[in-house]
């Protein structure tokens, strides 16, 4: 049971980014709306490379509905890449034609704004990567607030709750007490050396520190 | 085929070609590096390293090595990017936003690399090719073809919206 929903409709303003291959789409990670033509995510989904990049358009108006896993047609939308920060690990894409919703786009917020102890809400593919699309929303909250060091700078992140899996980069992190986007999922926490890897997992990712970006950083690029 | 005239400029006037998120990260590199250290941080950079990424393919392009050979090609090298050059030196005067906007947009086609990317590492370079000027600055560096494994310019796609098949 979902409780404190903002009300914007996260169905229409959450993607699935994809690179277009010769016979089909190469899923990539996940992005949302953050003004007409211009879809958030993160650098590492799409490599700073613009060819061929896609979003697909929602496939479902209601996150109640049954979403049909065998469903493998899609619509796209062409788009490219507008703006890149690399110490963010953050893009703007430019779709080739404006997205358009009805209601209102969230607002970028900050995590200066939220507690930790607050709840939030993440709205995302998991497994994408891997060939499944179903919008899945998931409810933690802030464990941590720490400042994470990319080529010298600091950046403002979140430590969250909850264990993510590949396809939710890109996740708009919302704050549910006035329903800004407070942040952007990134990964997990595993430094140094990846270590072992059994049938393609990395036993050092299963935990539940899932680490996101400031949205702040995303107002700068619009 | 005239070679490119490179506006001369200080520092701060090429980098108010950045956009303000780029340009205070600049700025803070530049506290302890060059201007061309301060290219090749930026190009480097991929977020935080102790962060597995949850989404896209890794690959660890050589960035700044691919990025290096045809910013020096274009500059320095006269018979390269001809139709792109004649474009920009056909039109009068060549202002800085108009060279590296071009400089990103041509390279960043050849090496697959958006051009957003690619702007603050051409400010950057270009200012460094201003101040020696520019017979200095190809005299110091190695004109090579492109590597073998450069990735093709973006496909061009005529149709907006198009139907396909999910993976």
């Amino acid at each position: 049971m979902m409780s404190s929903l903002p009300n914007a409709n996260f169905t229409q303003l959450v993607y699935v980014v994809g690179r277009l291959a010769p016979e089909a789409v190469e899923m990539l990670g996940t992005g949302f709306l953050v003004a007409s033509s211009r879809v958030a995510t993160t650098n590492h989904v799409v490599e700073s490379a613009g060819n061929n990049l896609v979003v697909l358009l929602p496939h479902t108006k209601n996150l109640d509905d049954y979403q049909d896993l065998t469903d493998v047609n899609c619509t796209i939308v062409n788009a490219s890449v507008a703006e890149v920060d690399p110490i963010r690990d953050l893009v703007i894409l430019k779709t080739r034609i404006p997205l358009t919703v009805n209601g209102q786009i969230p607002v970028l917020g900050t995590l200066d704004d939220d507690s930790v102890g607050e709840d939030i809400q993440i709205y995302g593919y998991p497994h994408c990567v891997e060939g499944r699309r179903a919008l899945t929303y998931q409810k933690a909250e802030i464990g941590a607030k720490v400042l994470i060091e990319a080529s010298g700078i600091k950046s403002k992140h979140a430590v969250v709750n909850i264990q993510s899996r590949p396809g939710q980069s890109g996740s708009p992190v919302v704050s549910p007490k006035d329903g800004s986007i407070s942040a952007v999922l990134m990964g997990a926490w595993v430094p140094g050396p990846s270590g072992v890897i059994i049938a393609g997992i990395n036993p050092r990712e299963l935990h539940q520190t899932t680490h996101c970006v400031s949205a702040e950083y995303l107002r700068g690029m619009l | 085929m005239p070679s490119i005239e490179i506006p001369p400029g200080t520092l701060e006037e090429w980098l108010d070609v950045l956009k303000p998120y780029q340009r205070s990260t600049i700025l803070e590199f530049l506290k302890d590096a060059s201007p061309e250290q301060a290219a090749e941080r930026w190009l480097g950079a991929t977020g935080s390293s102790n962060i597995v990424p949850f989404g896209g393919v890794r690959d660890s392009k050589p960035f700044w090595d691919r990025f290096r050979i045809e910013f020096t090609r274009f500059v320095c090298d006269d018979d390269a990017y001809l139709p792109d050059r004649q474009a920009l030196t056909g039109e009068g005067p060549v202002t800085k936003a108009l060279l590296v906007g071009e400089i990103s947009a041509v390279v960043g086609a050849e090496i697959g690399l958006a051009p957003s990317l690619l702007a603050p590492a051409v400010v950057l370079l270009l200012f460094s090719v201003a101040k020696m000027g520019r017979n200095a600055y190809c005299a110091g560096q190695e004109c090579q073809g492109p590597p073998p494994d450069s990735m093709a310019p973006d496909a061009q796609r005529s149709d907006e919206v198009a139907q396909g098949d999910q993976a």
